[in-house]
């Protein structure tokens, strides 16, 4: 059996395993609810500001003001691009970007170190080689978590496509865009956090270990960003290429994947060597 | 090796059922026993080998320097008590440790070569838990799968292993509902999924009832000849009846390792339990093959070291026993060699 077969294998169990967990289905009935609370937010107060009857803007004031706001955030060229994409799908992205690690660290924290502490991949590596396991967990991990994603994203789209509120070919084009790149940012998280589940042996601490680290890089990169000297050194952060994957470059936005998915890989190959070696 | 090549008419571990029998002649009526049964030769090529094994971990010498090697096709016991090294040498030949100094090969490759052990290798760890959420029958398909069957392969390759420990109702039950007994079955069935050459298994029958263990017992004799079984246990009795090659362990170190006849001497060297009345020594000494006779008042024990050149084991039971029974001795109980419980007692403090 060849080493990719056995990474598809294991993958699916990974994906199986946590859709029908407790924690796996708790995580993504908080995670879907708690997103869609953003787009639903959004629908409902321009519903309340139509049904009070006052004076509403007209599009075009609508669209000034939107690129206005874009602007002073994103700058001038992103924000032309940017203003075509429905308000509430943007919304829900960058709140992504923020909360979908959250979620990767949630349902993968335990995928190497629960296995481990309990022995169960005892059961496995007479039958399949160490690093197709750590391998196939990561994907796994990834896979059920850009579902989770998909399914959040998927009712906002169906939602957003109810209300009529923006035209249907920009909430399925910039939809799927957004899902794409949120699901790709994820990667690099899937990582890292594999990574953590493997150091350690007992999930709780690979958990609190995970989220430290998330948490010191986070504030690592907002103080590096301050000093011209440093500021360089922010770009070995996944964070800093939330940016660049709303760029009108596509070249930016390849780049921005490219890097992410390597970061990921990275993170995932420490993790595979550690499984290889470990004493199991 | 085709193991059918290695049929001989009798065990040569085989103890006390044979002695006795060989003692009460057969009734007239009785068939002449044909059945021939397997046994392996001692120069039966290696299916595991350890070459001077270290193993530590920190300060501490679990194992050190082991040797030894595991003839193809025997039922071979680890044994030792608690602190052994079994349990770090078992999980070395899993593969779950890597030695820090020497060499294990299982059928020729390193334990790590999953490439190369896919399939061949049968592992049941002591003390792994079967993965909460998933069902019996998922758990096993997924493992036949990533030993390289098909889904159907493996379905039906589960469903047989799973019958085979009498777990066929446990198919669609959660692997965290299980008891403790029925998991240690799930993890024997998952073991012989798909036929494997060598079977390790840590404590098979640890926490069974004696039904249950019983069927453990008679599934590993039933692959006697077709599979090597390293199995390690406390229960001597057990490893006794079941194995016919051993390594006795004490404090990390080897104390010896050999077939089970040469380790309880049971191919030359009988014991009688002898009632009050007389302690015929001189008569017994004159038996043709005898090379030594002691008694032991304590325990009323008659121990007699024979040549094993000269005769079988049973050939001197029959002659010692007409012996005895010449000189009006009155025999309890006869035994061939010491018995494994005594052997380990002697070589481990």
């Amino acid at each position: 059996m060849s080493a990719a077969a056995e990474v598809g294998l294991t993958a699916g169990r990974e994906i199986r395993k946590n859709l029908r967990s407790t924690k796996g289905i708790a995580m993504f009935a908080l995670f879907v609810v708690g997103g869609l609370l953003l787009p639903l937010g959004k629908i409902l107060i321009d519903r309340l500001a139509k049904s009070e009857g006052g004076e509403m803007p007209s599009d075009e004031a609508m669209r000034q003001g939107k690129l206005f706001a874009l602007t002073k955030v994103h700058g001038e060229t992103m924000a032309k691009y940017l203003v075509d994409c429905p308000t509430a799908l943007l919304i829900l992205f960058k709140a992504t970007l923020f909360f979908f690690p959250l979620l990767i660290l949630m349902v993968g924290f335990d995928a190497i170190s629960g296995e481990t502490q309990h022995r169960t991949m005892r059961y496995m590596t007479p039958r399949a080689r160490r690093a197709s396991i750590a391998i196939g967990k990561g994907l796994g991990v990834w896979g059920v978590t850009a579902i989770m994603l998909l399914v959040l994203y998927g009712t906002s789209w169906i939602m957003m496509l109810i209300d009529g509120g923006n035209p249907a070919s920009a909430v399925m084009s910039w939809g799927t865009r957004l899902w794409l790149f949120a699901a790709v940012y994820g990667g690099a998280y899937v990582g890292l956090i594999m990574l953590m589940s493997s150091i350690f042996r007992t999930p709780v601490v690979s958990l609190l270990t995970a989220f430290g680290v998330m948490v010191a890089m986070g504030l690592t990169r907002t103080i590096l960003s301050l000093f011209d000297s440093t500021k360089a050194i922010t770009w070995a952060f996944p964070a800093q290429y939330e940016e660049w994957l709303l760029s009108p470059d596509p070249s930016r936005v390849i780049s921005a994947c490219a890097v992410l998915v390597a970061w990921g890989a990275l993170c995932l190959m420490g993790a595979t060597e550690i499984v290889r070696r470990k004493d199991i | 090796m085709d193991n059918d090549d290695l049929t001989t008419p009798e065990i040569p571990g085989e103890k006390l059922a044979a002695a006795r029998a060989s003692i009460s002649p057969p009734p007239s009526d009785a068939a002449p026993q044909t059945k021939k049964r397997k046994v392996i030769r001692d120069d039966a090529p290696p299916a595991v080998e350890l070459r001077g094994v270290t193993r530590k971990f920190g300060n501490v010498t679990a194992v050190n320097d082991v040797s030894f090697m595991v003839p193809e096709g025997s039922v071979f016991g680890l044994i030792g008590p608690n602190g052994a090294g079994k349990t770090t040498t078992f999980s070395m030949l899993a593969g779950y440790l890597h030695p820090t100094d020497g060499d294990v090969y299982v059928l020729d490759h390193r334990p790590d070569s999953t490439d190369a052990l896919k399939g061949r290798l049968g592992v049941l760890p002591q003390d792994a838990l079967l993965p909460n959420n998933e069902n019996v029958g998922d758990f096993l398909v997924y493992l036949g799968r990533m030993q390289g069957m098909s889904a159907d392969e493996a379905k039906k390759n589960a469903e047989e292993v799973l019958a085979e420990v009498d777990g066929s109702a446990w198919w669609k039950t959660k692997c965290s509902t299980l008891s403790h007994g029925m998991a240690k079955r799930v993890g024997i069935a998952q073991a012989l999924m798909g036929k494997p050459k060598v079977v390790l298994l840590d404590e098979p029958t640890a926490g069974l009832d004696p039904r249950v263990a019983y069927q453990v017992r008679q599934i590993i004799k039933s692959r006697k000849g077709k599979a090597t079984l390293i199995v390690s246990s406390h229960n001597l009795q057990e490893l006794e009846e079941i194995c016919d090659h051993a390594a006795i362990m004490d404090r990390g170190t080897l104390i010896t390792a050999g077939s089970m006849a040469e380790l309880t001497a049971s191919a030359e060297e009988v014991r009688y339990e002898l009632a009050r009345g007389p302690i015929p020594e001189d008569a017994v000494r004159k038996v043709d093959g005898v090379k030594t006779v002691t008694f032991d008042k304590g325990t009323r024990e008659l121990i007699v070291a024979f040549d094993k050149g000269a005769a079988d084991a049973e050939e001197m039971i029959r002659r010692v026993t007409m012996a005895l029974y010449e000189q009006n001795a009155r025999i309890s109980s006869v035994s061939k060699g010491r018995g494994l419980e005594q052997r380990v007692m002697e070589l481990t403090d």
